[in-house]
């Protein structure tokens, strides 16, 4: 026996003369530690033995054939090293203990009922999972995971005389229960982890958490009353049902889809044990976000004084508040009126580019400018979107609109703002041709960057059969049309929305960011700027039901993600929150 | 307390307040506008992300020399780059009527607007197909964001005055037909289609979305 993790016996017998009525998991005292030990907590973890998460179901007696079930598994992440074998591997793994003949798993006290005195032997049947399932078993660390390995019917059974010789007698076992109808489906068969939360898709459909979320509500499955953590509260949901089938116990209890509690979905829990859920500890490392704008309340009339002031006011509100990163500026759909390019915006009145350059931006610029302190610096992102005039005369003049707001920049001495393009670029809104074009107007005249703040709306969110193959997404629109926005092109970087709470955004992003890995070379994979989410506009107007992620949610749903796969990883070091400025 | 301490603390005093107003100082000198020996921003460890491909540099290196033309040929007068900052409010003018050669500097649009810009607040809740501005409402046309098939018109509030906005109203097809689109514009009342070619009016003064 190498690497045990846990172990569970099946126990057939006859209620009615003698039966399990106490099992001592821990039946040796190791003296130097003053700890209760078995074989499965043999080994010394930093000179300690570990717990053990017990169970058993022994139902109350009763005359006639009765079957039960017991085991333990010990507490806390799978090694080689603190998972005992007997004898000692070649190279042993951990030298803490000697073990070479075998090792007692737990004593198990028998009650012999009245009346047995000078009967025909009693018998206690190590069964294995016919007709009563689950059988016995032993859990064993795979070097990544858990195995499973069930033990026959050729097992070892115990038989006892009361004053009499003791013969073996052939077990009666109770009778079969029904099979369950659930759990255990397509369990054995391997399917891809697309969350990263360490049970496949397949187990979690079976289960009935969520394949795409290693964190909320029904998403990781060893949190089983979604509390973040793996604890005992989880634990004793499978404890107190060991034994049964699924169902009528639910499918959520059975972590290592089988068909019934056992050891090794205990084993699923006590591996993670006083862990939060996959990716929680990322949201105490999201990056401060900051504070990014629907520009909608410029006037009617544009009145240059009164929007530069509105507009100051929002810069030094950014510098007050100590945001550095990048800020969006999003002042609507661009449009060309008698000639003249600007910005239709929320409510119908039209900004032309030299009112947005010369009032708008530079009171936002002369706001942050003087308000912010050294070292805090800021992307300003003048952002359009693809809703209106979409074509490469409209990204021309948006990179000279660009271009000119930099000009002030410089003339201002303002060395910690730097002005640059933004596109919310959504399959939705236009054409994937009109949107490349819009890239073409837009590096003709470049001399900054523009980062896309759009979406990848109807891009596929889990992994297609052939990685690297261009997939649809909203109609017109291919993978390969959002990653050239947001990448491809030379003067792109993504910001992407993550708005949805399902992480269904993070998802999207991250196979854009697969298929840039196969298709976009020399730039690869996606070098995610920053995350934007809408928290604040959903507060302040509220939004469909599951797009209002805060910022450090959206950042840690993409942060996982990308993280998930090594095709994909790369450090995101910003965030930014959207709301509205009326 | 003899003269001797009281002199003494009186020292103690003069150190803090000259160390305070040290510090005071350094902190003034310290904060508001950089000086020009400053490298541009776009020259420096913000804009030269740790993500970036070698690939990539190229186009931030060129960002990097743009900064530094734009540096050395800015302007003696900022505002040479326009500030028209207009003494006195400027009229609204219609879109339809407006000159760029005017002095005015820009407009407001009214009547069916093509562009699939979604309200303010909205973006996640609606797709729009086309729009119409009145005086007091912007009415959209187009789908429920998460079911095409359901056409919708959305009314929110237009104030030119204080820019604010508001939904007054959504309201929906009875059979879901598709996305709406309005086709054109009597008065105040809206004729409008939907994707499988199901005409309606929607009348903007009655708030009423009826099939034709």
């Amino acid at each position: 026996m190498e690497d045990l993790i846990g172990w569970q016996a099946r126990l057939n017998y006859d209620g009615g003369r003698m039966r399990p009525s106490t099992v001592n998991f821990t039946p040796f005292v190791d003296n130097t530690t003053g700890q209760n030990v078995s074989f499965l907590n043999l080994p010394l973890e930093a000179r300690a033995h570990r717990g053990l998460i017990t169970a058993t179901n022994i139902p109350p007696h009763l005359a006639g054939p009765q079957t039960a079930l017991l085991g333990s598994v010990y507490n806390g992440s799978q090694s080689f090293a603190v998972s005992p074998d007997t004898p000692a591997k070649s190279l042993p793994d951990d030298t803490s203990y000697n073990a070479p003949f075998g090792g007692v798993l737990a004593a198990i006290n028998l009650q012999v009922q009245a009346g047995q005195a000078i009967q025909p032997s009693l018998y206690i049947d190590l069964d294995d999972g016919d007709p009563n399932a689950p059988g016995s078993a032993i859990n064993v660390f795979t070097g990544s995971g858990i195995m499973t390995l069930t033990l026959t019917e050729s097992l070892g059974d115990g038989f006892h005389g009361e004053g009499v010789p003791c013969v073996p007698v052939v077990p009666v076992p109770p009778p079969a229960p029904p099979p369950p109808t659930g759990g255990g489906a397509g369990a054995s068969s391997p399917s891809a982890d697309s969350d990263g939360d360490g049970f496949s898709d397949t187990a979690e459909n079976t289960i009935g958490t969520y394949p795409l979320q290693p964190c909320g509500a029904d998403a990781w499955p060893s949190d089983i009353n979604n509390s973040v953590y793996a604890d005992t509260a989880d634990i004793a949901f499978l404890t107190s049902n060991f034994g049964l089938a699924v169902p009528p116990t639910p499918a959520r209890h059975d972590l290592a889809p089988s068909g019934y509690i056992d050891t090794a979905d205990i084993a699923r829990i006590t591996s993670v044990f006083g862990q939060g859920c996959p990716s929680s500890e990322l949201l105490t490392q999201a990056p401060g976000a900051t504070t990014s704008r629907y520009v909608s309340d410029l006037t009617f009339n544009n009145d240059c004084n009164a929007d530069y002031l509105t507009m100051f006011s929002y810069g030094r509100d950014q510098a007050l508040r100590a945001q550095q990163g990048i800020v969006i500026l999003d002042f609507a759909g661009q449009i060309n009126v008698d000639g003249v390019w600007g910005v239709r915006d929320w409510k119908g009145a039209f900004h032309p580019n030299t009112h947005i350059a010369n009032c708008a931006a530079k009171g936002f610029i002369d706001g942050f400018g003087t308000w912010s302190f050294p070292g805090q610096e800021l992307h300003l992102g003048i952002g359009t979107n693809n809703s209106l005039s979409v074509d490469a005369a409209a990204g021309q003049s948006w990179a000279t609109l660009i271009n000119d707001v930099n000009l002030y920049i410089d003339s201002t001495g303002f060395g910690n703002l730097l002005a640059t393009g933004a596109n919310d670029f959504e399959p939705g809104y236009s054409s994937s041709a009109a949107a490349r074009a819009w890239t073409i107007g837009y590096d003709a005249s470049a001399n900054y960057r523009y980062y896309d703040y759009g979406s990848a709306d109807g891009c596929p969110y889990t992994e297609t059969s052939t990685p690297g193959e261009d997939q649809p997404c909203w109609p017109g629109w291919y993978q390969s049309d959002v990653e050239w926005v947001s990448w491809g092109d030379d003067w792109a970087f993504p910001l992407p929305e993550i708005y949805l709470t399902d992480w269904i955004n993070a998802w999207q992003w991250q196979k854009i960011s697969v298929y840039a890995y196969y298709n976009d070379a020399p730039y690869d994979e996606l070098e995610f700027t920053a995350t934007l989410t809408q928290y604040e506009a959903c507060q302040q107007q509220g939004c469909a039901p599951g797009v209002d992620n805060t910022a450090a949610e959206g950042w840690r749903q993409l942060q996982w993600a990308v993280n998930t796969d090594a095709r994909t990883d790369v450090i995101i070091s910003k965030a930014s929150d959207i709301l509205w400025d009326s | 307390m003899n003269s001797q301490v009281l002199r003494g603390i009186t020292v103690a005093l003069a150190l803090v307040v000259l160390v305070a107003g040290g510090l005071f100082t350094m902190y003034i000198t310290e904060a508001g506008p950089f000086n020009d020996s400053n490298e541009p921003l776009a020259c420096r460890n913000l804009s030269r992300s740790e993500n970036v491909p070698t690939a990539k540099d190229d186009v931030l290196r060129r960002e990097c020399e743009a900064a530094k033309a734009a540096r050395q040929n800015r302007p003696e007068n900022p505002d040479a780059l326009g500030t028209p900052t207009p003494a006195t409010p400027q009229p609204l003018v219609a879109c339809d009527d407006w000159d760029p050669t005017s002095g005015v500097t820009g407009c407001v649009f009214y009547g069916v607007l093509e562009g699939r810009q979604p309200p303010p607040g909205y973006e996640r809740t609606y797709r729009v197909s086309n729009q119409w501005a009145g005086d007091t409402v912007l009415v959209y046309a187009g789908s429920l964001y998460d079911d095409e098939s359901q056409g919708v018109v959305v009314v929110m509030t237009r104030d030119l005055v204080s820019s604010t906005s508001s939904r007054l109203g959504e309201f929906r097809t009875e059979a879901k037909e598709g996305a709406l689109r309005i086709v054109s514009a009597e008065g105040n009342v809206l004729n409008l289609i939907t994707a499988t070619g199901t005409e309606y009016t929607f009348d903007v003064s009655a708030m009423a979305l009826t099939p034709s």
